[in-house]
């Protein structure tokens, strides 16, 4: 039977939707819309979403079950709701003056990023998988259209089509597995699978028709957070999509499909994660490795944080190698998870509000030798901007360098130390790689052909707000990190183990 | 009675309705013949232009709001094949109510389709 | 009622799914590749109808109305995308799109 009490679980959902119905009647009402109340209706429903999330933070205290199922209510959602909040709202924010320098004057841009956010929260509190898969299209076709949305610029058309062609791709295979799963065990509820594999003598061994929805499903996801071997679209398609469509992509697309791999992983899997051990082992190693050899040979300072982002996915993978298959409470330090997709978001929208000012007649130019001078003309951008690439690099003090150290611990305490070493090898690179714009920041002169930053307010904004968040949470992570290891171990709630 | 005399009726009503429509049209209907029109096809003539001739951007901007707009009713058969079986459990303004927010939100759709220009030929 | 087992019906939506994958790999045409991946997608309708109809359940056959409707909004954004670059570049070959290159 069905409770409209239950309605309060999808609220900040629900706001999302509504005022992105709300701004996308009034861009299109007008003949000539008004983008600055566009601008602010838009995040005026991420902030009530964040005011609901928060009341629905604190009236949740024991994870439950909504719609009949097919939603989990508990922390873990919550907190991936507010990592998508902030990275809508950073990336709206980048776009404000963006998109008026690229002269794209489009009605559809904010309310894609409101619906595309309305799946990403969906998704991270997914507890059927069909309604996971119908987030992730939600969000997937709304990032298919940001990234084309600069029309006239090949290079964004080419991104979109390149990343639609390998999202509608992977989305095949993940939901193959789907089909799988359900064929196998009777229920796509996630926690349905955990009880199904908890009963005794039920695991992917001996049960073939599990055993390939699984291997699909590894596949469809690897896809989407973009891990080795299945990256190689990644760079191609940051590069090419406006910047702040990458911002949000790098970090709300990334997170919304880390917290859906971990919910099937931690949840629905993990008692079984023996079987295939070995292959996410392998993943991890090679994301890493691929990620952070690939971005030390970048010119381009937007396709090194591809590469770069791909390396981040990695240390992700590496912690969930370390999941214990005795039950969530055994490793709590995997609440680094968390941490660290919120520690990313905020630094690399930090990093990417910088990139955006960087247009040069309408065209972006993000070639590192452009960011020659940039500490003797602007100090204040260049060492903001040199604080969110050293977070990045996980160098303390800062929230980088914690989240860091907790997907290391989780690894190692989860008895997963060769992995650990291949993440240790891939931060040292990383470190080499992020220094190298610094350097160019602070020692190399202005290119003879300098032109004037497009500085804005609202980007500014972000990038002060980012650099002083990654220096406080990196100096005392303390509460934070333990809202984000009780959000983590919530998750236990749902284990058949 | 044989359940297949509804469909029969149908099929029925089918035909006498074109036949209908067609009679009206051939009566009321303005015809001018010329020779042109009347003339008989005739095999051989020299072809105009190529087949393989590229049509509009347009055609393709109906068939995919056609295709979107199309395949939103098939979340209506469900719902209305159904109805009474989940009035037993629901009560009737959430039944009604959940399928009203569904087709609002597909009108804002539409809505935006039509300011955008979706709609408009030239 | 019940003449067709489990086993053709996950036969043919393999070989639905396999076409298509295949399609999507080998293929040079945008267009090509996006019917390729709507044969995917029809592939697991059909499994989902498949296991349902196996396992006794309704379930499946909502979720296989689920994925039309996801299939169709993906091949109306995928056209879409065609055409803006068809605008640019005058063709469908994927190799043409070679302007973001590692």
């Amino acid at each position: 039977m069905f409770d409209p009490g239950e309605l309060n679980f999808i609220g900040p959902e629900i706001a999302v939707f509504v005022f992105a119905l709300l701004v996308l009647v009034h861009d299109v009402m007008f003949k000539q819309r008004n983008a600055t109340i566009s601008m602010g209706v838009s995040l005026m429903g991420l902030a009530t979403a964040a005011v609901l999330n928060l009341l629905n933070m604190q009236a949740v205290d024991v994870p439950r079950e909504a719609f009949a199922g097919a939603m989990a209510v508990d922390g873990f959602g919550f907190f991936l709701n507010f990592i998508v909040l902030l990275a809508a709202a950073g990336a709206l924010l980048i776009s404000h003056d963006f998109l008026r320098r690229i002269d794209v004057d489009v009605p559809e841009f904010n309310p894609l990023v409101l619906f595309v956010a309305f799946g990403m929260m969906l998704m991270g509190s997914a507890n059927d998988l069909i309604l996971l898969f119908i987030s992730l299209e939600v969000m997937s076709l709304g990032v298919y259209v940001l990234c084309g949305i600069n029309r006239g610029e090949l290079a964004s058309a080419e991104a979109a089509l390149k990343y639609f062609v390998m999202g509608a791709f992977a989305s095949g295979f993940l939901l193959m597995g789907i089909a799988f799963v359900y064929g196998g065990i009777g229920s796509t509820r996630i926690s349905a699978v955990a009880q199904w594999f908890a009963i005794e003598g039920n695991g992917i061994a001996g049960n073939p028709l599990i055993g390939v929805g699984v291997a699909l499903l590894l596949v469809g996801f690897g896809f989407k957070v973009a891990a080795a071997p299945f990256h190689m679209w990644t760079p191609d398609v940051y590069q090419g999509a406006p910047t702040p469509v990458t911002a949000f992509m790098a970090t709300g697309v990334k997170a919304a499909a880390f917290a859906a791999l971990s919910r099937v992983l931690l949840v629905a899997l993990l008692g079984q994660n023996l079987e295939f051990h070995t292959a996410l082992w392998l993943i991890a190693a090679g994301t890493i490795l691929m990620g952070n050899i690939g971005a030390l040979v970048q010119d381009d300072l937007k396709r090194m944080l591809a590469y770069s982002s791909i390396g981040h996915a990695g240390y992700l993978l590496m912690a969930l190698v370390g999941a214990p298959a005795a039950g969530l409470a055994d490793n709590p330090r995997l609440g680094g998870i968390l941490f660290y997709l919120l520690a990313y978001t905020v630094m690399t929208v930090g990093a990417f509000a910088v990139l955006s000012f960087f247009t040069r007649d309408g065209v972006e130019d993000t070639r590192i030798s452009r960011l020659g001078g940039l500490a003797d003309r602007h100090p204040a951008v260049a060492l903001a901007l040199s604080i969110c690439l050293l977070s990045l690099a996980g160098v303390p003090p800062t929230m980088g360098f914690v989240g860091k150290f907790y997907l290391f611990a989780a690894a190692i305490e989860g008895g997963a130390i060769g992995i650990a070493v291949v993440g240790a090898i891939g931060g040292a690179i990383g470190i080499y790689y992020y220094l190298r714009p610094i350097v160019v920041m602070y020692m190399h002169p202005e290119p003879a052909d300098r032109v004037e930053l497009a500085m804005n307010p609202a980007a500014l904004g972000v990038l002060g707000v980012a650099t002083v968040a990654v220096l406080v949470f990196g100096l005392v992570p303390g509460s934070l990190i333990e809202v984000a290891q009780d959000s983590l171990l919530s998750l236990a709630a749902w284990g058949g183990v | 009675m044989n359940p297949y005399v509804p469909v029969a009726f149908a099929i029925l009503i089918a035909i006498v309705f074109s036949l209908v429509f067609v009679g009206l049209s051939y009566y009321f209907g303005p015809r001018r013949p010329t020779k042109t029109k009347t003339a008989v096809y005739e095999c051989g003539m020299p072809p105009v232009g190529t087949t393989r001739q590229r049509f509009s951007v347009k055609f393709y901007m109906v068939a995919v709001l056609f295709l979107l707009f199309d395949l939103e009713a098939v979340f209506l058969y469900p719902w209305a094949t159904q109805y009474s079986t989940l009035l037993d459990s629901f009560p009737g303004t959430f039944v009604l109510g959940e399928m009203a927010v569904f087709l609002g939100v597909l009108f804002i759709g539409w809505f935006y389709c039509l300011k955008r220009g979706a709609f408009q030929w030239d | 009622m019940d003449q067709v087992g489990l086993y053709p019906v996950l036969f043919t939506s393999a070989l639905l799914f396999g076409l298509g994958v295949t399609g999507v790999l080998t293929r040079r045409n945008v267009l090509i590749v996006l019917m390729s991946i709507e044969l995917m997608l029809n592939g697991v309708n059909l499994a989902f109808v498949g296991f349902a109809r196996h396992l006794g359940q309704v379930d499946g056959h909502a979720f296989a109305i689920f994925v039309m409707a996801v299939a169709a909004a993906e091949a109306a954004v995928g056209l879409a995308l065609v055409l803006l670059l068809f605008r640019h570049k005058t063709s469908v070959d994927l190799e043409t799109f070679d302007l973001l290159r590692g």
